[in-house]
């Protein structure tokens, strides 16, 4: 080996020292900045929530704007979309944690999720329950006062587990433009709709009577929930029997499919909501029911050429009642935090339900829950008095945590009858065999 | 500081560094088997830990192969997968068949072959999420599909509505988005082989389908087969498309395997049960793979 290559060899091994040095340097410094200063200021508490993206937005302004300096704490909100904000409950829940003081949730979760919530009276001092709406009341409340009780919940007494932050419910929205061109008056039942629309989709160009959302699953059962608890009652009876294979749930169905699907547009069968707010939006669909959030772009003149016509009615009656469907966004505290966490967090609670901050909430574009908020606020949106019926008369989805389960063994079937793939009694027959099957499988 | 213990220190420094520097090459690896392992190995194994757990309102009960046998005895399962087998036999066949021809064309001399490849690749940079919308606004009732078959039919075709046709209508979105994929890998393909074989080959008399088969065809021939695996693989886990065009609908025609799995983890809670079924998929996966790589005599 030469004297040049031997220095040079020489050379290189020292770079490389160096390299390595410097890399190992750089790394523990990365690290030891990503470890970083765990604890949180010093002064108020915070309270962590977690909750759905669209209406989440709101509940993080009325926090900040109001809540905060009411109680005198923090929050930090993290907003996720729905899916994601499921599977995060779930995985805490299952791991017994505290990441967040302060849940969100989807009415139908509540089956699932409510034995890992603390009762709601042991930390909310005095609730103004005369003024909450009562169903709000009863959807937040574990087992349902009213309504069929799972097997493991048998022997519990109803506790409110929950309060409501978004009093949503099913609204008819009726093209009144549409409906005057053909002499008919505004529906009050579904009857009504049918006689209506039949006359809208024969003597108006391009416009249909109605529209559902067909696709299979929990859109379709979306549509349909109202006919059948109008028309057919509850969809189970105390003992979990499945009420609507006889002959008025066949009649009910019969009626969606056949009936409301002839004054529908083509296609019907693959629709979820885009496409009823649109034909709503530009007047080639004279009625159909929606939440309370599709009325923001049925309002909009830049978006609605119908936005004049569109007037807001509560969901049309069936021969047994009116049965909007309840869509509630509840708020309820982790049962896995600790006292005094979860005593802030029923401050923040009590202080987001009073009349004050509803009052700003309803300011910000919020759906309230309260009647002297709807009182006093009926013109601040076009939609209010309409909210206000349907929810006094809503119904809750079964409360059961196999309800998603049943939604789509009931969903499939009736999406089928809906595209000729099978009759309305095969369809019902079927939903029926599934959905006895999944009970049968879970013990009820 | 005594000088034996400076010495000390110094020499237990350089026998560190010589260290590092003899397992370098595992060292650097490092960062890469660390990625691996958190998005490949720990996942697996967290799922075949889920699999063995029924999730409920109660909690979770370990059933141990109780999600496997309640799985593979469920003819939803098999009508799962058969939904998902046409929908990938359909497709795949479309985006490598047309994949390659394009690939063909573009190598030859094409004008403004630059641009077109440019253009080609659009489809392919958009999420998937995004494609169906797009194509939701062409199968609309009267939209842009009705219009261009309208001499054919005899008014709108129920495109996502008709349980006959809502597959094959979910084929074309795939076919539109990942062809330029096949295109991209084949044409690669075919501007790596050797200019001067084939004038060889043609000096020696072979025609073009001669040289096709003899001379260009060996030299693409890994990547066809790599092509064929990862869209495969990438039909059998088609989600997006089915969830927003069609939901498993209508009539369960398009239930494809990644719906059923994701009703189970996110609408039922379930995750073991999906859990079980992505396993179940990762195995056919596996299989098909050896199975194209075996078959074609392909090493990667």
């Amino acid at each position: 080996m030469t004297r040049n290559s031997t220095t040079s060899q020489g050379e290189t091994q020292q770079t490389r020292r160096r390299f390595i040095t410097a890399a190992g340097a750089a790394g523990a410094t990365a690290f030891a900045g990503c470890i970083g200063d765990s604890s949180g200021g010093s002064g108020t508490q915070t309270i962590t929530l977690a909750v759905s993206s669209g209406d989440g937005e709101l509940i993080k302004r009325l926090l900040k704007n109001h809540v905060e300096s009411e109680v005198g704490v923090t929050t930090e909100t993290t907003i996720l979309p729905n899916a994601n904000l499921f599977e995060k409950l779930s995985t805490m829940f299952q791991s017994e944690k505290a990441t967040y003081d302060i849940v969100a949730m989807d009415d139908p979760w509540m089956p699932q999720f409510a034995r890992h919530l603390a009762p709601i009276r042991d930390h909310v001092d005095s609730l103004p329950t005369d003024q909450i709406i009562q169903q709000t009341l009863d959807i937040g409340t574990w087992p349902t006062p009213g309504e069929a009780v799972p097997p493991n919940a048998q022997d519990a007494e109803p506790e409110l587990k929950a309060l409501c932050a978004v009093g949503n419910s099913h609204i008819f929205v009726v093209n009144e433009g549409l409906y005057s061109e053909v002499g008919e008056d505004l529906p009050k039942t579904w009857e009504d709709v049918y006689r209506a629309g039949q006359k809208i989709s024969e003597q108006v160009d391009g416009a249909e009577g109605y529209a559902m959302r067909g696709k299979s699953g929990n859109p379709i059962m979306s549509s349909y929930f109202s006919v059948g608890m109008s028309m057919a009652g509850n969809m189970f009876d105390e003992n979990w029997g499945y009420d609507w294979a006889d002959e008025s749930g066949i009649e009910a169905a019969s009626f969606f499919v056949n009936d409301l699907g002839s004054i529908s547009p083509d296609g019907v069968a693959s629709f979820d909501n885009s496409q009823v707010l649109s034909g709503l939006a530009d007047g080639s669909v004279a009625a159909a029911p929606q939440w309370p959030s599709g009325t923001s772009l049925l309002l909009n003149e830049d978006k609605a050429t119908e936005y004049e016509n569109i007037t807001f009615m509560p969901i049309p009656e069936g021969e047994e009642r009116a049965a909007p469907v309840q869509g509630n966004w509840l708020l309820g505290i982790n049962s896995y935090a600790d006292a005094e966490t979860k005593s802030a967090a029923g401050d923040v609670l009590q202080s987001f339900v009073s009349k004050q901050a509803q009052e700003q909430y309803v300011d910000l574009g919020g759906v309230p829950f309260r009647h002297d908020t709807f009182e006093e606020n009926m013109d601040a949106q076009p939609w209010f008095e309409a909210l206000y019926g349907s929810l006094q008369n809503a119904k809750p989805r079964p409360r059961t945590p196999l309800w998603s389960e049943i939604e789509t063994a009931h969903g499939q079937p009736l999406n089928a009858a809906l595209v000729d793939d099978m009759s309305i009694e095969e369809a019902m027959a079927e939903a029926e065999s599934q959905i006895e099957s999944i009970l049968d499988e879970n013990g009820y | 500081m005594s000088h034996h213990s400076e010495a000390a220190v110094g020499g237990r420094y350089k026998r560190a560094l010589l260290w590092v520097e003899d397992h370098l090459r595992w060292i650097l690896t490092l960062p890469a088997l660390a990625v691996l392992a958190a998005f490949f190995v720990y996942p697996v194994g967290r799922a075949l830990v889920l699999s063995l757990y029924q999730f409920d309102a109660a909690g979770q009960q370990f059933v141990g192969l109780g999600n496997y046998v309640a799985i593979l005895t469920a003819g939803a399962f098999w009508q799962s997968l058969w939904i998902t087998a046409k929908f990938m036999f359909f497709a795949v066949s479309l985006e490598v068949g047309l994949g390659i021809a394009i690939a063909f064309v573009l190598n030859s001399q094409v004008r403004f072959r630059g641009l077109v490849q440019t253009i080609g690749l659009v489809p392919l940079v958009i999420s998937p999420t995004v494609v169906a919308l797009l194509w939701q606004l062409l199968y609309q009732n009267g939209g842009v599909l009705d219009s261009l078959v309208a001499p054919l039919t005899n008014g709108p075709v129920p495109w996502l509505s008709d349980p006959s046709i809502a597959l094959y209508a979910l084929v074309l979105p795939d076919v539109w988005q990942m062809t330029p994929l096949v295109t991209l890998i084949v044409l690669a393909g075919l501007q790596s082989v050797p200019d001067h074989v084939q004038e060889a080959a043609m000096m020696d008399g072979a025609g073009r389908m001669r040289r096709l088969v003899d001379v260009t065809l060996p030299y693409i021939k890994e990547l066809v087969v790599l092509v064929l695996i990862l869209r495969v693989i990438g039909t059998m886990r088609v989600f997006a498309k089915v969830f927003v065009l069609t939901r498993g609908g209508p009539a369960r025609s398009t239930e494809v395997i990644s719906m059923a799995m994701y009703r189970e983890a996110f609408s039922y809670g379930n995750y073991g049960r999906a859990s079980t079924m992505a396993l179940i998929l990762l195995l056919i996966a596996l299989a098909i793979t050896y199975a194209f790589a075996t078959v074609s005599e392909v090493e990667f």
